[in-house]
């Protein structure tokens, strides 16, 4: 009986220390909003320098973070960019930007304007 | 060559902005097949080996993957491109025959500036030794586009695309290979033809052909053709 | 609006009725129109501010959202050491709230606060509002310690001696005076002590200005007085200048004095355009004086300030250490290791845009995940870049994994192209995150 009490005992300050721990990751939905900046909204963005994400398969963002990660594949900032995740967390990023609406590139051309500048349509 | 490549990268960038980059057009003759022929026909002769590092070099392989599959869909993929397109590709670039008017060209038009005949020459011979590969795309047989591409549709001043492109869609000479591209970058350029964004083809002849394609045709055409490396012949 | 929340009526004034009518704005539901909706209240519209409204529409669809900014109008920073040289006009660089109010339903108010009740949770206003909060977000940017210098003021600064490190009329003067130094002549550009708003701004200033004098004045020189002995990106930057303007050698177009050399200044004499540092007195044909910086002056007043002279934050959640349900954001805040960059701010924005609708939901907040982007140029063609991920470790904000770093110094040529051509979608991209 002791030794169920003290099972009992154990397992509530495990519980207790879990509820009361910091969250380990940040959530996917919060570490995709850091990458806005760059690749627009909800990663929808198309752009020459920086790929849209939304919809990406998750697959194919795990294989490119872990590349830019581990220096397998060429990079101007992503290289650094990835360093900063670990597996869990591009794992989270991968998920949430998958489920993103692709927007695809013909909303994203330009229009000349009338002082000959091009703007996004 | 890294010397020479530094060389030039300093000359041009002291040269600063009177290259365009802030909106402004150079000016640059349209070819004439004469024009081309004799360009492409003066180009030193590519070395693979020379080009594969330049590929590393310039960064290539940081947009168009370690052989020239492109890792996303933004870019083009370049494996399996005849030397003659990527040669007159980056010409174009370079001398600002391709301008992209809503700025998705740049980084070509700069990088293509700092690159020699011969440098173009070597990259070309490289993506042309590369195999081409097929994308995993919703493709289920549709006898219809099959028709488009070997037969063409006279309804709509349509030749068939086989009839330049290849049977295989695997290019010849100035006409590119199509077969694997990347679908999305497929249906952009095919959008940028008919919208007139894009007109550095000599006689202007794919901007006619996509006149009156639907975007379901272009669609479809794409993963056609996304499909088609390795595939049913 | 004067003396309480905002109503329907309120919002109907500033939206019109057809967009109330509306089932709703982007993302937003007609429970943010309620009588007893929660109600942010956000002070300042630059970036800080305007990325945490944005964001909190995107968490809270039924959170009530006010914006006071002094401008209808808002310029970047970013970019406008572009417009001295002519890469850019000021307009393409200045944008308004239209979007921030007909796709977000953020009410904008064009107002200057004057002080916090925290007491009884209100702002009030230089029109004589009173604006009642359940969250405050405060995000004033920078004020200049004009103080530190001997002869130098803020008259001076919009008249002579121009910092040009908010981007407005002061962006044009200083452009003029480049353009009016006589040939061979010198420009002395000034950066402050750390910390300050956009590290690498002085020395991409000096680079475009070297750039442009190779053009324009070519027996011209750039002069850095520095009271600092490192840079931001100061191993990319000098081997760009290398490169381009001959750094190092005789003839250098930029020469950097450091602080250890005697390069801090300490007073300008704009009668004879000369400035005094701890090394010797220096004469300039433009002198661009950047001050040192505290926190926003507004963070000041209403006491969110510390010995410091800027805002301890709870590195967790950006709110303030200091009042309960208030949030400090960007450029005024303690951050540690991140930089006071429009990046970091919209990133802090965030993480506070979430952390206050959890706030207000009863939730505990997730893991704070931040960044920073930065791309500078060293001249037209040739971009140099930082970059970092950050998390609070040892309750500090600090790089998180292996991500902080500056871009690396290649021989491949296509590096510092790539950089550059880089920079210009990065800053398209970043403001369409603010006010698109």
């Amino acid at each position: 009986m002791k030794l169920k009490s003290l099972m009992v005992a154990f397992g509530m300050m495990a519980m207790a220390l879990v509820a009361n721990a910091e969250p380990k990751q940040a959530t996917g939905q919060a570490m995709s909003w850091q990458c806005a900046p760059c690749h627009g909204i909800n990663g929808q963005e198309f752009n020459e320098a920086m790929p849209p994400l939304a919809g990406m398969k998750k697959d194919e963002f795990v294989k490119a973070m872990i590349a830019f990660r581990e220096g397998t594949r060429a990079a101007i900032i992503m290289d650094r960019v990835a360093r900063g995740f670990n597996d869990a967390e591009i794992e989270a990023m991968a998920v949430w930007f998958e489920k993103q609406p692709a927007i695809q590139w013909e909303n994203m051309t330009y229009v000349p304007t009338a002082g000959g500048k091009y703007e996004p349509k | 060559m890294k010397k020479g490549l530094l060389a030039g990268l300093i000359g041009l960038t002291l040269a600063g902005s009177a290259m365009a980059g802030h909106g402004e057009k150079p000016h640059a003759e349209h070819w004439t097949n004469a024009t081309l022929t004799e360009k492409l026909a003066a180009m030193p002769e590519g070395n693979i080996a020379n080009g594969q590092a330049l590929h590393v070099q310039m960064m290539c392989n940081s947009c168009h993957g370690e052989q020239g599959e492109s890792p996303s869909r933004n870019y083009a993929s370049l494996n399996g491109q005849t030397k003659e397109y990527t040669m007159k590709m980056l010409l174009d670039y370079r001398d600002s025959r391709r301008w992209e008017d809503y700025k998705q060209a740049n980084i070509m038009v700069k990088l293509a500036r700092v690159m020699s005949d011969q440098d173009i020459a070597d990259v070309a011979a490289f993506y042309a030794e590369q195999d081409m590969k097929a994308w995993d795309v919703d493709y289920t047989k549709d006898a219809r586009i099959e028709r488009l591409v070997a037969k063409g549709n006279a309804n709509i001043m349509l030749t068939p695309c086989a009839s330049c492109h290849g049977v295989h869609g695997e290019g010849n000479g100035i006409t590119p290979a199509i077969a694997g591209q990347v679908p999305e970058y497929f249906v952009r350029t095919m959008k940028a033809y008919q919208e007139g964004h894009r007109n550095n083809d000599v006689h202007k002849g794919m901007s006619q052909f996509t006149h009156d394609l639907s975007d379901e045709d272009i669609k479809a055409l794409a993963n056609y053709y996304a499909q088609l490396p390795g595939g049913e012949k | 609006m004067s003396q309480n929340k905002i109503t329907r009526r309120d919002l109907i004034k500033v939206f019109g009725a057809s967009a109330v009518a509306a089932t709703g704005l982007f993302g937003m539901s007609a429970k943010a129109y309620a009588k007893g909706a929660n109600h942010v209240v956000i002070i300042g519209g630059g970036v800080g501010g305007s990325v945490c409204a944005k964001y909190l529409r995107f968490a809270d669809a039924d959170v009530k959202i006010t914006m006071i900014e002094q401008n209808p109008e808002y310029i970047t920073c970013l970019r406008s050491n572009d417009v001295m040289v002519g890469y850019h006009t000021l307009d393409e660089l200045t944008f308004n709230y239209n979007t921030m109010r007909e796709k977000y339903g953020i009410n904008v108010m064009i107002d200057q606060v004057t002080g916090v009740d925290y007491d009884r949770k209100t702002v009030s206003t230089k029109n004589g509002e009173k604006v009642q909060y359940d969250r405050l977000v405060v995000s004033p940017g920078v004020d200049f310690r004009f103080q530190d210098y001997e002869g130098l003021s803020k008259e001076l600064s919009d008249t002579k001696i121009p910092h040009a490190y908010k981007a407005g009329p002061q962006t044009l003067l200083l452009q003029k005076q480049l353009e009016s130094i006589p040939q061979g002549g010198t420009a002395i550009i000034c950066p402050p002590q750390n910390p300050f708003r956009c590290p690498p701004g002085p020395y991409e200033r000096a680079s475009l200005f070297a750039e442009w004098m190779q053009k324009h004045n070519p027996r011209g020189k750039v002069l850095i007085c520095d009271p600092k002995d490192r840079f931001t990106k100061d191993g990319p930057f000098k081997k760009g200048w290398e490169r381009l303007y001959g750094y190092g050698t005789d003839n250098s177009m930029i020469e950097w004095i450091s602080g250890s050399q005697g390069g801090r200044v300490v007073g300008v004499d704009a009668k004879n355009m000369t400035i005094e540092t701890d090394g010797d007195d220096h004469k300039g044909d433009l002198i661009n004086i950047i001050p040192n910086q505290q926190a926003g002056k507004i963070a000041q007043i209403i006491g969110l300030t510390n010995h410091s002279g800027w805002c301890p934050i709870d590195r967790h959640t950006m709110e303030s250490t200091l009042h309960k349900d208030v949030w400090v954001l960007g450029d005024s805040s303690i951050a540690d290791a991140m930089p006071k960059s429009g990046y970091a701010a919209g990133s802090q924005a965030k993480v506070a845009a979430q952390a206050i609708a959890d706030s207000l939901h009863g939730r505990s907040p997730g893991k704070a995940i931040y960044s920073n982007v930065c791309y500078s140029l060293a001249g037209e063609n040739y971009g140099v870049s930082i970059a970092a991920i950050y998390e609070v470790r040892d309750g500090l904000i600090k790089p998180k994994g292996k991500s902080a770093g500056v871009s690396p110094i290649t021989d491949k040529p296509a590096q510092p192209i790539l950089e550059a051509v880089y920079q210009k979608n990065w800053q398209r991209e970043f403001v369409k995150d603010v006010f698109s």
